[in-house]
This record gives structure tokens, sequence and C-alpha cells, in this order.
């Protein structure tokens, strides 16, 4: 009994003077304090976060007018989203450039509409008319009479374009080429060619009226 | 002997759970923290983590919820930095994106940051939103939503398009920043439930009205694409036809 009430006693006694003899007290007033310290800078950082991102705000509400301006950096800054900026680029696109060859060939100005053609095929090496602009300045070489340079790019175009239509029409010119130059073989294997290469009537038609043409 | 050691064995569980005990308290000692300390007009405010608090003026309410940020400048100018919190009362709001303005004594509203947007919500009352280049400002209706994000290239903030609040989030979010009694929780509870059913209905008619004309758009679009491609055939014909007759033709 008597060992029973000394541990009580003894146990009573230890928390008591536990945290006095610790110095448990003194860390857990430091730790509060170093706590509080943190949350102020936290404070301080995050409103001082929120002031630059309140200026940020407000230069980039002034910054697109001012990007009207010729001020080189300023514009580069805004210049991914100017929409303005973009609308010049307009000009530059292979549909524009084909639509003005084209004119120009339909006004019967093939020297000009040569030019322009063979400058949409080696600007715009993938645009969706580049056999169109082939087959025109096919066409356009050879109503100027530049019969080698025709048939140069012919051969490219039959190379890059097997199956286009417009090729069938080319080859068509190519075989009245030779023709005229008296190569009435290779004309005639050309004509055969397009017969039994191409589907449409009109084609097939003519094909084949060249061809017994130079039989007779 | 035996009852010695079970006298230690309680002892040893004793202390154990005495200093876990010390451990809890010392780390959540205050609820908030204000800099400068002694601030009297411009004051910053912060919340400890998973602490809220209210600060009460007159008749304003502020909660702030856990790790959340606010700075007074003014009687009535709040400019809100971090986290999330409840404004009840006549009060303005200044976001970097914006302001906000609340004229109606009985408003609640809630506002958080997340990522970069703000999301406001319109628990009781309607709120003014001023964004920040915007010629006129945008009013969000009570039971609505909407987020405010940063300035584009137009020069000014974009506000979003107003939906019916997420109501099984705010209640959950309302419920851990409420500081008065469970009673009372649940009757502004039903009256914001009213109110959110209401705005649902709105909305749902508004969308129903915005889906009916962009089908209407799209069906009109697809005319049009019909049209351009006929068109297109058309020119793409009388080409064919055109170099038919001049090679054809022999011309």
């Amino acid at each position: 009994m008597f060992s029973l009430g000394l541990m009580i006693f003894l146990f009573v006694a230890f928390t008591s003077f536990k945290n006095h003899f610790s110095g448990l007290r003194e860390t857990k007033e430091m730790l509060t304090h170093t706590q509080t310290l943190l949350e102020q800078e936290k404070i301080k950082s995050s409103i001082a976060y929120y002031e630059l991102e309140n200026m940020r705000q407000n230069v980039a509400m002034v910054l697109p007018k001012s990007t009207i301006s010729k001020d080189y950096p300023v514009r580069m800054l805004a210049s991914v989203s100017r929409d303005s900026l973009k609308k010049p680029l307009e000009g530059f696109s292979s549909t524009a450039a084909f639509n003005n060859a084209k004119k120009q060939f339909r006004d019967k100005n093939y020297k000009k509409s040569n030019a322009l053609f063979a400058d949409i095929i080696r600007t715009y090496k993938y645009s969706i008319h580049l056999p169109e602009a082939y087959f025109l300045l096919v066409e356009g070489l050879y109503q100027v009479s530049d019969y080698e340079k025709c048939l140069k790019e012919l051969n490219v175009m039959i190379d890059q374009f097997p199956e286009n239509e417009l090729t069938g029409f080319g080859m068509i010119r190519m075989g009245q080429i030779f023709e005229k130059r008296e190569r009435l073989d290779e004309a005639k294997s050309i004509y055969t060619s397009v017969l039994h290469s191409f589907e449409n009537k009109e084609l097939k038609k003519q094909a084949q009226f060249l061809l017994d043409k130079i039989d007779l | 002997m035996k009852m010695l050691r079970i006298i230690l064995v309680f002892l040893s569980f004793s202390m154990e759970i005495h200093v876990e005990a010390e451990w809890v308290t010392l780390l959540n000692q205050a609820a908030l923290i204000q800099y400068p300390a002694d601030c009297v007009e411009v004051c910053g405010y912060k919340t400890f983590p998973l602490r809220k608090y209210t600060i009460e003026e007159g008749k304003r309410k502020i909660t702030l919820g856990s790790d959340t940020i606010i700075l007074k400048k003014a009687s009535e100018i709040y400019a809100f930095v971090s986290g999330e919190a409840l404004f009840k009362g006549v009060v303005a709001i200044e976001l970097p994106v914006g302001m906000l303005k609340v004229e109606d004594e009985k408003s609640l509203i809630y506002v958080s940051k997340r990522d970069d947007k703000y999301l406001v919500r319109t628990l009781l009352g309607a709120v003014k939103v001023e964004p920040k280049g915007a010629a006129k400002g945008v009013e969000i209706p009570q039971g609505y939503e909407n987020t405010i994000s940063g300035v584009i290239v137009n020069g000014f903030a974009e506000v979003g398009f107003p939906i019916s609040i997420d109501a099984n989030e705010m209640i959950y979010k309302w419920a851990s920043m409420y500081d008065g009694s469970k009673k009372q929780f649940a009757a502004e509870v039903a009256v914001f439930k009213e109110i959110h059913a209401r705005a649902r209905n709105e909305i749902s008619q508004v969308y129903t009205e915005i889906s009916e004309r962009m089908i209407a758009s799209h069906n009109e679009q697809m005319e049009k694409e019909k049209i351009r491609r006929e068109k297109d055939r058309r020119e793409r014909a009388a080409l064919q036809r055109m170099y038919e007759r001049k090679v054809m033709g022999l011309e």
C-alpha cells in the first residue's frame, strides 16, 4: 500500500515539475514566435505578389493600345496576339498568288502568267493548287511556243502527279509537240498511254482521235 | 509486483498521450495573424492552415477559410489576396483582375482563387463585377457563380459565363466556414436551396435557348457550306470545260 502511495506521489510530482525543468514551455513559446514570424513573412510575400499581379494586369490593360505605335520591343511583346498584324499575311497565301496568276492566264498574258506560276511552284511546294499551277504553266509555255521548257515541266508533272487528270491533258500537249517535231512514234506512245491511264471520257476520246490521225 | 507492472504500463501510456496533446495545442495556438501587428487602417489578415476566422465590423462579417489572406485597404474596401472567404454585408472587394461591389446588407458572397482565376459565388443577393479595363460592368445575380480571369488581348479582364452554383461543394465549404449554430445554418441553407433551385431553372432555360441557337447556326452554316461547295463544283466544271476546249480544240 505504501509502495502504491509512493508511486502515485512520485507520478504527481513528476508531472507537476516536468514542464518546469524540461524547458518545454520556453521551447513552445519560441516555436510559437517563430511560427508567427513565418506567417507574417507569408503575408508580406503574398501581398507583394498581389501588388505585382495587380501591376501586371494594369500593364496588360494598356499594352494592346500601345502596340499601334512602332516601338519594336512593345510590338514584339504583343505580336503573338495582335489580330491586325496577322492581316498582311493574307497577301502571302498561295491561293491569292494562284488567283492572280490565273487571271493573267485568262487575260492571255502568258509570259506574265508563266513567271507567276513558276514562282508559285517554287515558293509553295505543298500548295493544293500545285497540279493546276503546273498544268497552266505547261499550257502557257505551249502558247508562247517554248516547247523545250514545256516538255521539261511536263516531265516533272508526270513524275509528281501521275494520276491527276490535268497530267492527262498535259500529255496530250506533249504528244502534239512530238508530232510537230515529226517524232510520231513517241507521240503515238504518249496517246496510247493517255488512253490506258485515264478514265476521263473526253480525254480518251481525244487521245484516240489523235492516235487515229497519226495512223492515217 | 504485478500491481507495480500495471501501474508502470499505465504511466507510460499517460505520458505519451500527454506529449501528443501538447504538440497539437502548440501548432494551432492562433487562428488569425495580422500584419503589421499593431495596424489600424491598412491591415493584412491571414488565417493559419486548417483554421477559420470571422472578422466582424458592424453589420459586416468576413469569414476567412483556411490559409486565406485578405488586405483591408479602407473601411469598406478589402483586397482579396488568396484562399477563400465569405463576405456578408456591404463591401467592395478588390482583385487584381477587377472589383466586386456588394451593395445589399443581407448579401452573402463567396470568393476564392483557383489557379489564375477568381471564382465568385452569390449565395444571397447580387454582386456587381467591374472587370479591369472593361467599359461596362456585369452583374452576377443571386444563386449564380462566375469566374474572372486576367486581362486578355482586347485589353480587359475576361468574365466567364454565369452558371448556377455547385451547391454540393458550396454547402460543404459553407458548413466548414460557418460559425453560428447548426439550427441557424440549416435555416440559411434552406433559403439558399430555394435561390439555387430558381437559378438552376433559369440557367437551364438559358442553355436550352443557347443550344437551340447553336443548332440553328450550325444548320445555317451547313447550308452555306453546301452552297459554297456547289459554287466551287460549278467553277471547277467551268474550268475543266475551258481546259478541254483549249486542249481538245487545239487552240
